[in-house]
């Protein structure tokens, strides 16, 4: 046996498990996708094309195949690099995502920031002052905020924000007066890049309103779960002894009560981080903001399989490589499970 | 003939350079390569088609008309309306909820419209049982609630996205019938014809379809259901996708009982319009998903197509129309008019002054005739 970091242990068994994972999530989306009603070819092709034009495009596509067999092209085609073309955008389904793919990214890591930078110190908030009114205004925010979908939200910001106070942008990514060369895909950067901090600023004028609409519900949850978790520790015999030794109520909230609460609320912050990832796609239509998410929804209703194969692994791709992040902050904040994890193969 | 006046012309030393493919299909989906007034400057599939004015045009392109051309894809009504107020957004689409075009024009927004040439029908499967009883589909017909499907369609009181239907052909076109003879609900005449329908009421089940990208159909969909339970018939209400809307109504079996469709005659000639739909050699196809196959109906467009003066086609389209309303494999909602809500930075005479308006379907929109007033 390699004597290891606990880390790199804990990283390595992590990405064995996501390469299955990835491999699980292929079969069964690309199952799921061809029993679906509708013949692909015939919805490529559209109503006019004649049965012959239609069997053709099947026969090139694989569908007239076995499903084992069509698996196999598809495999083979991934391992070269290759998703194949879109029948949507008539386009190879990589260039497709590495377009559209950052704008989702930029919106949800932006909406991430805010749900954490928020959720955490409301929940924080709520749990110093329990029981007296910021708890009672927290809790109430929370519930409003999870109870309504990221879409409501998005409407009623939009109308807030830009029909009745015309503050901020609502469609697109960037104003029309810039042009800015795509380096990453990522406008904020990209705009850096370019030195135009006008431009820079317009890109993050534009993300704003979406991120934030996106953000609300995964702030409520993170301040819910934040505050219970606190409220539990504050319970605990060693904060009691540190209030004895009359340490001041902010310190103990935040390196005695916070710190051990974190653990569980992260693991939520990351599980809705990467389920932004799907549900941008309202946001996405609300703002005709051009990511990934609402591209995935075009695909899907157009039985596009090349492109539907290609985000739903994208997207459960971002979700693996969140949650490996997440178990390595969680391990490095908790020696117990840093720990228990020596030793493993 | 119909495919013909949309013929694209293209630049065919560009497009056999820069071709992929065997017709080019990838670089045209992405990039200009015609020969009209604006070239394609950038292309987002999800996002919006951007072209800028093309001085080189051969019939020139007038200063006052807009320099660059963005049109944006998959915007939500919502959207649309705080655009426009925004002045970001210059015309709306035509499938935009009529509450939001009304709302639009209450802030001040012009209204746009292009019709005449086109009706909102409701395609029955002739087919599919108890649509294949001419009977049945009768009962429906006269069942059907036209004077509030009118209603529904209006956006204020001089403006409205269509006019009472007369029967398959739409008012002014050859072969329709005089204005003041709308359709309307007849109970009593549904309540018979039902009576002679071979199957029993009480058996039936029609599946109503509405296409998810326009959402007015789902209120069409609903007065129908409305007026068919008052008749005793039960139905379901199915939301289709168009694109698989489009691929279900190649098989017969697949089509729903009756599919919501909107049409327009190409060109404002009631070929155009007509043989696509009903012609047996077109069945199946997403304007013809009733699948009629009728001698006397064929014989008819035929007719039309082939007779030699205005007389001649008057006469067969008028016999046509009259064939139509016997065998009913249509209820004809009523005959459209395309409502557009436009900022008033823009004059478009096509859609705003008859006598600038085109008789093609779609021509309204010809950049190059728009003028930028700010």
């Amino acid at each position: 046996m390699v004597l290891r970091s606990p880390i790199l242990n804990l990283l390595l068994r992590r990405l064995g498990i996501s390469v299955i994972v990835l491999i699980g999530v292929s079969m069964l989306i690309f199952v799921i996708a061809r029993v679906i009603p509708g013949d692909p070819a015939r919805i490529a092709l559209g109503p006019n094309a004649t049965p012959e034009q239609v069997e053709r495009l099947r026969t090139e596509m694989h569908l007239d195949e076995s499903l084992p067999v069509q698996y196999g092209y598809f495999i083979g085609d991934v391992l070269r690099g290759d998703l194949g073309t879109s029948l949507y955008t008539n386009r190879p389904v990589t260039l497709d995502i590495a377009q559209f793919l950052p704008a989702t990214l930029e919106l949800v890591f932006l909406a991430g920031i805010i749900m954490v930078a928020a959720g955490l110190p409301l929940g924080i908030l709520a749990a110093r002052y329990r029981g007296a009114w910021p708890d009672h205004l927290v809790r109430v925010l929370a519930l409003l905020t999870v109870s309504a979908p990221s879409f409501v939200w998005a409407v009623i910001l939009m109308l807030l924000f830009a029909f009745y106070l015309p503050l901020f942008p609502i469609a697109g990514r960037l104003s029309d007066i810039y042009e800015i060369n795509r380096v990453t895909g990522f406008l904020t950067i990209d705009t850096l890049l370019a030195g135009n901090i006008a431009a820079f600023l317009d890109a993050l004028h534009h993300l704003i309103l979406p991120a934030v609409a996106l953000s609300l519900s995964g702030i409520g949850q993170a301040a819910r779960l934040t505050r219970a978790n606190m409220v539990e520790t504050y319970e605990k015999p060693y904060i009691e002894m540190a209030e004895a030794y009359g340490f001041f109520p902010s310190r103990i909230a935040r390196i005695y009560a916070f710190r051990p609460s974190l653990i569980p609320s992260l693991t939520i912050i990351g599980l809705d981080f990467a389920a932004m990832m799907g549900n941008a796609f309202l946001v996405e239509a609300v703002f005709a903001w051009p990511g990934l998410s609402r591209y995935g929804v075009n695909v899907i209703l157009r039985k596009d399989l090349n492109a539907i194969m290609g985000t739903v692994l994208i997207i459960a791709l971002t979700f693996l490589i969140v949650n490996i992040i997440i178990d390595l902050l969680i391990a490095l904040l908790n020696p117990r499970i840093r720990y228990s994890t020596r030793g493993s193969p | 003939m119909a495919s013909l006046v949309r013929l694209p012309i293209v630049d065919k030393a560009l497009v056999e350079a820069n071709a992929e493919d065997e017709w080019g299909e990838a670089f045209l989906s992405a990039n200009g390569a015609g020969t009209g007034a604006y070239t394609v400057t950038s292309h987002n599939p999800q996002e919006e088609t951007v072209m800028g004015k093309w001085d080189g045009y051969f019939l020139g392109v007038p200063e006052a008309a807009p320099d660059a051309v963005r049109v944006r894809y998959g915007l939500e009504p919502a959207t649309v309306r705080t655009l426009i107020a925004q002045g970001e957004h210059d015309i709306a689409s035509q499938w935009l909820p009529p509450e939001v075009v009304q709302a639009l024009a209450n802030d001040g927004s012009q209204l746009l419209t292009e019709g005449g040439t086109g009706a909102f029908y409701f395609k029955m499967n002739t087919t599919k049982p108890p649509l294949d009883d001419v009977n049945c589909r009768q009962a429906l017909s006269q069942a059907f609630d036209y004077g509030t499907a009118i209603q529904m369609i209006a956006i204020n009181e001089d403006v409205s996205a269509g006019s009472p239907a007369t029967g398959a052909i739409p008012v002014g076109m050859y072969g329709s019938k005089p204005a003041d003879m709308t359709l309307s609900q007849d109970m009593e005449a549904a309540k018979a014809s039902l009576a002679a329908c071979a199957y029993d009421p009480a058996d039936i089940d029609i599946e109503i379809s509405w296409i998810a990208e326009v959402p007015l159909e789902e209120r069409f969909a609903l007065l129908m259901q409305s007026n068919f339970n008052e008749l005793g018939i039960k139905s379901h209400i199915t939301k289709l996708p168009w694109a698989l809307f489009a691929e279900q109504v190649s098989s017969p079996e697949n089509t729903p009982h009756i599919s919501q469709l909107f049409v327009n005659a190409v060109t404002g000639d009631p070929d155009t319009l007509l043989y696509g739909m009903y012609h047996s050699s077109n069945q199946g196809t997403w304007q013809s998903p009733e699948y009629l196959s009728d001698d006397k109906v064929d014989m008819f467009l035929d007719a039309g197509r082939t007779a030699p003066d205005d007389a001649g086609r008057t006469a067969a389209y008028a016999a046509l129309n009259d064939r139509l309303m016997e065998i009913a494999p249509t209820i004809y909602g009523f005959d459209r008019q395309s409502v557009f809500a436009a900022s008033n930075r823009v004059n478009v005479p096509a859609l705003s002054d008859p006598s600038s308006a085109f008789g093609l379907d779609g021509l309204g929109f010809s950049f190059r005739l728009m003028e930028m007033t700010q």
